[in-house]
């Protein structure tokens, strides 16, 4: 059963036919890991600030469905998201920028206690203290008085995600949660994250363009390009057997010199049918219209033409 | 702290002198005779040297600098030669009145213009965000003497509401024993009400005068850095977490947008210190800023002098107190550092 499930979701600017995202569907399991990958752009913060309901000014959702648990989110008449406390939590790809200068970090976490749990000042402070120390800091009393700019970006990444835990989310989106830290921080931060899905069930929609911390971490994978969903299956799926171009191509893109005019095209977010067709070294006129998402393995599915051909008998070009 | 203070002290010294020194000899080179004008259109040569020899202005000019800054280090800053009484003495009778001015002028600039900014903000574009802004457009490109006499115009003349421009008081109004030399604490102070309404009936309008004009500059800077600060990272946080929103506007927003906001209220306090020449002129306010409009009238060099050296003065302190403001409003920012607001 899936804890989440987004499906349909169609995100775009206000007085503008551009969409940011197209139909974009996925689903994030009790106690995994969801990779949410793509490059730049590809709409993976947005899709995740919409069902947060933190879309910025200007966006708006156009269609689609948000639900936790089979409960529908996604309020029809204002086409925004009705979050309840404890469905989901976030983590954000700058640590330091994402807490609040002027306010102890301990405050700053002691305050959700209060909203979520209506306690008072103390006990909050130190729910506040046990938390920062679940997560892994240690002398958690002396941290929880120090402002944001007195510690490291991993430390305010761990406050971050303590923070994120005294929501008790049934979902923890994490957006790049280690771009902004150095590598053996990484490993630590990926470590704490795999920890507490186990410890509390959790569901995680892991947002990233690292390949690598994908592999280590994911359980299945969406593949993100342009606003569109193009393929999704299992981790091994997706690194051993990818069927949709745009995925091989981004996989290769790492190992190996990729064609320069594929990246320097950019997304042309305009564009109707598939968003990478006039980068796709297979791209032929059917490319004009928006692929369905064909099933090409058990929890195995691309969006691309070229299924169409192969389930019509033409072989594969 | 107490290092921050010895520093800043010892930089004071060194900011004063080089006033000192400037003002000085920029008031040896204006054009004029102040012997003359005290003298009088008909006076005989006699009599002006007789005056020069009295004030010292036949002394060459660095025997008078000598002589000037040997007294000026004892808190005498000389004679005025428009009046004869001493510097010192008259610019402290009226300095109160142009800092009682001031800081009702600048308090009803902060209670009106902080509101609005803040409002303007959390409803970006929307008519609100637009009539704020027109108010500040209209503030900033309103002249003083023009408000002030369309004020004193409606509201004295035409209805009546507050009393003419006569000054702190009424004429016939015996003020207040001078404590603090504001005439609404004191007379609170000694307990008379009827006083203290009095005086600021009397504040009224030059106060609202000048609080409009300098509102909008607050209400400009309120905004764009409450808007900065509602489009960051950690507001966004706070709405994650589920802040609710006057939390979030007030504690997450507005909090982190109080240094440039300290910012631009010390520029103007700064800029009202020497007290606003137009303003007192229109009011008959017994301030500082007419006493030097009077002074460079009939070049009144000593009483000038003391006047920009009480204006500097005054300067580095709200400057010192700036400071201890700014770090006492964000964390980061330790006393006698760089503020990059």
């Amino acid at each position: 059963m899936n804890l989440l499930e987004v499906d349909g979701l169609t995100v775009g600017l206000e007085r503008s036919p551009t969409s940011i995202l197209a139909n974009v569907a996925f689903s994030v399991p009790e106690g995994k890991i969801v990779g949410l990958v793509g490059e730049s752009g590809s709409g993976k913060t947005m899709a995740a600030l919409t069902m947060m309901g933190l879309l910025p000014d200007g966006i708006e959702v156009r269609s689609g469905s948000v639900r936790i648990d089979g409960r529908q989110l996604m309020d029809p008449d204002t086409m925004t998201v009705e979050r309840r406390a404890g469905d989901m939590a976030m983590i954000f790809q700058h640590p330091q920028a994402a807490l609040n200068p002027t306010m102890r970090v301990g405050r700053q976490i002691a305050r959700v206690f209060s909203l979520q749990q209506g306690c008072g000042r103390d006990e909050a402070t130190s729910l506040a203290i046990e938390m920062l120390s679940r997560v892994g800091i240690p002398g958690a009393e002396r941290v929880a008085r120090a402002y944001p700019h007195q510690l490291s970006g991993g430390m305010c990444q761990r406050v971050m995600i303590a923070m994120a835990l005294a929501c008790r989310p049934r979902i923890l989106i994490a957006d790049e949660p280690t771009t902004a830290l150095d590598v053996t921080i990484q490993a630590q931060i990926f470590d704490l994250i795999r920890d507490l899905v186990e410890e509390t069930g959790a569901g995680v929609l892991f947002i990233t363009h690292d390949l690598a911390a994908v592999a280590e971490m994911c359980d299945t994978v969406t593949v993100l390009f342009g606003g569109q969903v193009m393929e999704e299956g299992s981790r091994d799926d997706i690194f051993r057997r990818p069927r949709n171009p745009y995925t091989t191509y981004l996989l290769d893109s790492v190992q190996k010199e990729v064609d320069p005019h594929v990246i320097e095209a950019g997304v042309d977010f305009e564009l109707v049918g598939c968003r990478f067709g006039h980068r796709c070294r297979y791209a032929w006129e059917e490319c004009g219209g928006v692929p369905d998402m064909f099933s090409v393995g058990a929890g195995h599915r691309s969006a691309c033409f070229l299924h169409a051909m192969e389930e019509n008998g033409a072989g594969a070009p | 702290m107490w290092t921050y203070l010895g520093r800043r002290l010892l930089v004071s010294v060194v900011t004063v002198a080089g006033i000192v020194v400037v003002v000085f000899f920029i008031m040896r080179v204006l054009p004029g005779d102040a012997a003359a004008v005290r003298a009088g259109p008909y006076a005989s040569e006699e009599k002006l040297e007789q005056i020069r020899e009295q004030f010292g202005l036949s002394d060459p000019v660095p025997v008078q600098f000598v002589n000037y800054v040997t007294d000026a280090v004892t808190g005498d800053l000389g004679t005025s030669i428009r009046t004869g009484g001493e510097v010192t003495e008259e610019l402290l009778i009226r300095l109160p009145a142009s800092l009682e001015l001031a800081f009702y002028a600048v308090l009803l600039a902060v209670l009106a213009g902080v509101p609005v900014g803040v409002a303007a903000a959390a409803r970006r574009d929307t008519w609100l965000d637009r009539a704020a802004r027109v108010v500040a457009v209209l503030g900033s490109s309103m002249a003083f003497f023009w408000l002030g006499l369309i004020l004193t115009f409606v509201f004295f003349f035409k209805l009546g509401w507050f009393p003419g421009p006569v000054g702190r008081l009424g004429i016939t109004t015996q003020p207040p024993e001078t404590i603090t030399g504001f005439f609404t604490i004191d007379a609170a102070l000694v307990g008379d009400w009827g006083l203290v309404w009095e005086a600021f009936t009397y504040l009224a309008l030059p106060a609202v005068t000048v609080g409009f004009v300098l509102s909008a500059p607050i209400i400009k800077i309120v905004r764009s850095s409450m808007i900065e600060t509602l489009d960051s990272e950690y507001v966004r946080t706070a709405r994650a977490v589920g802040v609710p929103g006057r939390q979030v506007l007030f504690r997450d927003g507005f909090r982190n947008a109080l240094v440039p906001v300290t910012t631009a209220i010390g520029i103007i306090f700064g800029y009202m210190l020497g007290g606003n020449i137009i303003v007192e002129l229109i009011f008959a306010w017994p301030g500082v800023g007419r006493y030097a409009y009077e002074a460079l009238r009939v070049n009144d060099l000593e009483a000038l002098q003391g006047f920009v050296i009480v204006v500097g003065l005054l300067y580095i302190v709200l400057n010192v107190v700036i400071d201890f403001v700014y770090s006492w409003i964000d964390p980061r920012i330790k006393l006698g550092q760089k503020v990059v607001a």
